[in-house]
């Protein structure tokens, strides 16, 4: 819901210790509590931010992922890589494509 | 027993009319069994006076008799003969026709009077003569015992053998399907069978060629048999058939096998520069549908591919331009000789564009690098005018180009370096140049260059005035740059200059200031060269003093003065004593320690400059010439310092994008994530990448100069 988007973002903020900018360590942990049940690709993403080379999360991005979280489909059919996604997410979704791919192809061998 | 006309017509007898029929008749007889008669002015009489009071009718039916009946005649012992062949055959039957035909035209004309007066006003209903004459044959000669189907068999037999080689006799078919026109059977009987003949004749035809010849060869096949064919159609087939035998010919020869004559024979035409040949391609392709569309993708194709291969390549960059100018040259003539029309000259347009960015940047670069070398003093390779025309056609290279703000910072950096060292081989040539730029380009691209140029002319004036004024001795030169003009260069004024140096700086500083006072001037002593006088006391016995002129940089210079007033001198101390920057001075006195002039000794000896070295100078310095000019700068420089110019166009291009995106949303406020994207496609000449912009655009958020939308994260608004 709207609000509870709200909600979420407005206990990031107040998370938030210094600058615009969360610190990955801190962001992962915010994540992993704030997202779960919400986010069905919530673990493959912590491990592809885990093996990122950033020290920090946007505020952009951080307030998209939500949007990701409750738009887009598991099977990621309904992504736009030409729409207006930051493109740390632009990146997670082609990590994040093959690995579903093989998984869903195995599953149906 | 004419009647005339005064009186009325007379009567004539019953007996009198059979006397008539009965001399016609024999006359007849004579006509169709020997061909002619002897009386032919009293038949004709016979017959006017026997169709005037005779039944016309009647008359008719019995000429149409005779004929049939002598039809009859001969039919059964032609179809008696035995033929060895079936040109004996085809000669007997055109030998029967022959006669037939001319019988018939003057039985016609002895029946004259008949034919107008009764035959034609009785219209479909009665044949004329002559087509009597024709129906008559076609029923009981040709449609009597297989006489056609036999016919028709021998002349397709017969052109088959001609298509095979043999010579056949080409009127007596002529003959044959004239016969067959006027007897109404060549389009119903003969025609459809000759077509399907040629196609399947062809059609084997090509197979079996293109597997066994190379494609030039297949080419002159085909068009021998092109002309064969019509060859054949104008001396003896007749005209009626042409566009369809010809277009089975061009279609089993060509155009079935369009890609296969391509894939086998194109490129290797092209790399040939097999005018000719691909002239006979586009030719005969061109008559086929389809035929010139897919030339021109192989065109493209080709041109992209052997392009590609000039341009990918790194090891080939230093002849990279020079590879392009000619390959630009040889399409351009192959094009021109043979392929002239405009959809392959569009063609190749697009295939260069498309190669030349293929290849991010560097083309510019070494295009920049190469009108450098001809604009330098000492290309001695070319007079004005080759040069001018070399000139213009690496103007039509650069046209191609998509990222023109490269070239234009290492056009920009050569003609510094040039204007600067007074390495121009000619101002009338290095103007030209920029003429050609600013037509190609616009002025806005060349107002800094300009600026360059009127810089430099402004401090010539100057300096004589400051000559004038100042009466010294010294023998100096400085130009003054305005910045903006002329490449960034990072300021070094912590460089220690040695003083007499120095005082003379300050007096043209002063002078110049007293002339402009708004101004700030700062002196630029990477940019600056001198020439020193040095004398290396050897060490030898002989004591000789080897004196000598160096022609160094600013830079060497100050180093190699220290030496003035020391003998050894460490790492540490020169940088203090310097204060010039740390790599350059590694470089500087690399330069003037370990490379090929070596007017220093460094110890410990070695190619590297570390803090424990100490350097002094080489007494055992030896030179053939007196002038020497020690060069500051190595490769390994270059290739770092054109690394930093592509990656200055990068930086500004970067700003270019934030720019163009606040100027947008300030202007519109609201706008998509699409429209935004395609705005700045509009605006920005350089390539860019989509994940370019939305680098940019995510900064911009960052910095809070745009913010999405609450509901709609695909839309930007601009924040005031």
């Amino acid at each position: 819901t709207v609000d509870g988007r709200c909600k979420v973002r407005e206990a990031v903020v107040s998370t938030q210790s210094t600058g615009k900018n969360l610190g990955i360590e801190d962001a992962l942990r915010t994540w992993k509590i704030v997202l779960a049940g919400r986010f069905s690709h919530l673990e493959d993403w912590c491990t592809f931010i885990a093996q990122h080379d950033r020290r920090s999360i946007t505020r952009d991005t951080w307030n998209l992922l939500l949007d990701f979280a409750s738009t887009i489909n598991s099977d990621l059919s309904n992504y736009d890589e030409e729409g207006a996604w930051p493109i740390l997410i632009d990146e997670f979704v082609g990590w994040l494509r093959p690995r579903i791919n093989t998984s869903t192809s195995s599953a149906m061998s | 027993m004419v009647s005339t006309q005064s009186t009325g017509p007379p009567v004539v007898t019953g007996d009198q009319l059979e006397e008539l029929w009965t001399r016609l008749q024999l006359g007849l007889s004579d006509i169709l069994s020997t061909g002619d008669t002897r009386n032919k002015s009293s038949l004709l009489e016979d017959a006017d006076n026997l169709c005037i009071h005779g039944d016309k009718q009647d008359l008719y039916k019995k000429i149409s008799r005779e004929i049939e009946d002598h039809m009859r005649g001969c039919s059964a012992s032609f179809c008696k003969l035995d033929f060895p062949d079936q040109t004996a055959f085809l000669r007997e039957l055109a030998d029967v026709w022959l006669k037939h035909s001319k019988q018939t035209y003057l039985i016609r004309n002895i029946f004259n009077y008949l034919e107008r007066r009764y035959v034609i006003s009785q219209h479909h209903q009665l044949l004329p003569l002559w087509e009597l004459g024709a129906q008559t044959f076609r029923t009981e000669m040709m449609c009597v015992q297989n006489v056609s189907g036999r016919c028709i068999d021998s002349v397709l037999a017969l052109i088959e053998q001609e298509r095979c080689g043999d010579v056949i006799d080409g009127s007596l078919i002529g003959t044959i399907t004239l016969m067959l026109r006027k007897l109404d059977m060549y389009r119903s009987d003969f025609e459809e069978a000759f077509l399907q003949q040629t196609n399947e004749y062809y059609r084997r035809q090509a197979v079996a060629q293109l597997h066994s010849t190379a494609v030039p060869e297949y080419l002159g096949y085909v068009t021998r048999s092109l002309e064969e064919e019509e060859r054949r159609l104008r001396l003896y087939l007749g005209s009626s058939s042409r566009d369809q035998v010809i277009k089975t010919v061009e279609t089993n020869l060509i155009g079935n096998h369009i890609e296969g004559l391509l894939e086998k024979g194109f490129d290797a035409m092209m790399d040939g520069s097999r005018f000719m040949e691909l002239q006979t391609l586009s030719t005969l392709l061109s008559r086929v549908p389809e035929g010139v569309y897919h030339m021109c993708l192989y065109l493209y194709d080709y041109i992209k591919k052997r392009g590609l291969e000039i341009v990918m390549n790194p090891e080939k960059d230093k002849t990279m331009v020079h590879d392009l100018l000619e390959f630009k040259c040889t399409i351009d003539s192959i094009i021109e000789e043979s392929f002239p029309n405009e959809d392959c000259v569009d063609v190749k347009k697009k295939a260069f564009e498309e190669f030349i960015n293929k290849r991010p940047n560097k083309p510019a670069e070494l295009i920049a690098k190469f009108i450098d070398g001809k604009l330098r003093s000492g290309n001695k390779e070319q007079n004005e005018e080759e040069l001018e025309d070399m000139l213009d056609r690496v103007m039509v290279l650069f046209r191609f180009i998509q990222g023109k703000d490269i070239f234009e910072a290492f056009y920009k950096k050569d003609l510094a370096k040039r204007l600067l060292m007074g390495k121009s081989a000619s101002i009338d040539f290095e103007k030209s140049m920029l003429a050609k730029l600013k037509r190609e380009c616009g002025s806005q691209f060349t107002f800094k260059l300009e600026g360059m140029f009127k810089d430099i002319d402004v401090s010539k004036d100057l300096m004589s005035g400051y000559k004038e004024k100042d009466g010294s001795t010294v023998d100096l030169g400085v130009t003054v740059l305005t910045t903006g003009y002329w490449p960034g260069y990072t300021p070094d004024t912590a460089v220690v200059i040695p003083s007499q140096i120095a005082k003379t700086l300050e007096r043209y500083k002063v002078y110049y200031l007293a002339k402009h006072s708004g101004r700030k001037l700062s002196w630029q002593h990477s940019l600056s060269f001198c020439t020193i006088r040095a004398s290396f006391n050897t060490t030898s016995e002989k004591k000789v003093d080897q004196r000598k002129e160096l022609s160094v940089s600013a830079y060497q210079g100050v180093v190699l003065f220290l030496f003035n007033s020391a003998t050894k001198l460490s790492y540490p101390q020169i940088i203090e004593a310097t204060g010039i920057e740390e790599e350059q001075l590694q470089r500087t006195l690399q330069s003037l320690a370990c490379g090929k002039v070596r007017v220093l000794r460094k110890t410990p000896q070695g190619k590297d400059i570390d803090t424990g070295d100490s350097f002094e100078v080489n007494t055992d310095f030896k030179h053939k010439l007196f002038k020497i000019k020690i060069n500051q700068v190595q490769t390994k420089e270059t290739t770092e310092e054109n690394t930093n110019t592509t990656e200055k166009v990068f930086q500004d291009r970067q700003y270019q994008i934030d720019a163009a995106i606040v100027r947008v949303m300030k202007a519109r406020k609201t706008m998509t994530h699409p429209v935004l994207v395609s705005e700045l496609y509009n605006q920005l000449k350089f390539p860019v990448k989509p994940t370019d912009l939305k680098k940019r655009i995510e900064s911009l958020i960052e910095r809070d100069y745009m913010e999405r939308l609450k509901d709609d994260i695909n839309t930007y608004h601009y924040v005031a």
